[in-house]
């Protein structure tokens, strides 16, 4: 589901949150760490790292810390098998998470459904600003120092089963 | 803001890809008949490649083996 390489290794990443790192140095050993199941959407940004999936809030990790925390036993990160109780704290490893849009008119949640995030900062910014898309078809602007729900949120962009893909243009201003 | 990549590119489940202006939302332009790769699987196979008609200018070593 997640793919992303550097200098020194690769990391993958499954929709049931394992997410592993594996070494081009045969001498060094691979490493894996535990995320929330249900995951559709995985990304990587210098030293961070998002996702967000089926009822699974984006979230923004450190990518040193998630491993470190998951070579010890964790206990914080849900069992397999179970979706994530909503108004935790953050995790160890967790910089920053969303929250859920507020209820609709009919005073109802709101579902999470993200199925594709991107960085869309500058590399300077590091991982403020983050474009999600939904099943649903909406596009919504994250702003990670401003506020942990949508600092926009346009609904219908996709026309034909949700948002597929979302992938930071060229155009600048 | 000003310092933010303004423009995001959005494609959906369909042949549709989109240009979005993530100040305000807007489309700016899009693409409504983009082959998905499944399309292209079912479309191209190995028989619509042209074979070159001399094939000593592509594979001489196997011609003269």
């Amino acid at each position: 589901m997640g793919l992303h390489a550097n200098d020194l290794g690769v990391y993958s990443c499954t929709s049931n949150g394992s997410l592993r790192y594996a070494p081009f140095d045969a001498a060094l050993d691979s490493k894996t760490t535990n995320l929330p199941i249900r995951l559709q959407a995985w990304r990587m940004n210098h030293s961070q790292f998002a996702y967000g999936g089926d009822e699974v809030e984006l979230s923004i990790w450190d990518t040193e810390k998630a491993f470190a925390e998951g070579s010890s036993k964790s206990g914080t990160v849900d069992a397999p098998g179970l979706k994530r109780k909503r108004g935790v704290e953050l995790l160890p490893a967790e910089i920053w998470r969303a929250k859920n849009l507020p209820n609709d008119h009919l005073n109802l949640r709101q579902p999470v459904n993200i199925t594709s995030l991107a960085f869309i900062g500058s590399s300077s910014e590091g991982a403020r600003h983050i474009a999600v898309g939904t099943q649903n078809g909406h596009v919504r602007k994250y702003d990670t120092r401003a506020a942990r729900r949508p600092v926009a949120d346009w609904k219908n962009i996709a026309k034909v089963g949700g948002i597929r893909l979302v992938e930071k243009g060229n155009h600048e201003q | 803001m000003s310092d933010m990549n303004s423009e995001l590119f959005v494609s959906d489940h369909g042949p549709n890809l989109l240009s979005v202006d993530m100040r305000n939302g807007s489309v700016l332009y899009a693409y409504h008949g983009m082959q998905t790769s499944s399309h292209n699987r079912t479309k191209y196979s190995f028989k619509d490649f042209q074979v070159p008609p001399d094939r000593s200018t592509v594979y001489p070593n196997r011609l003269n083996s």
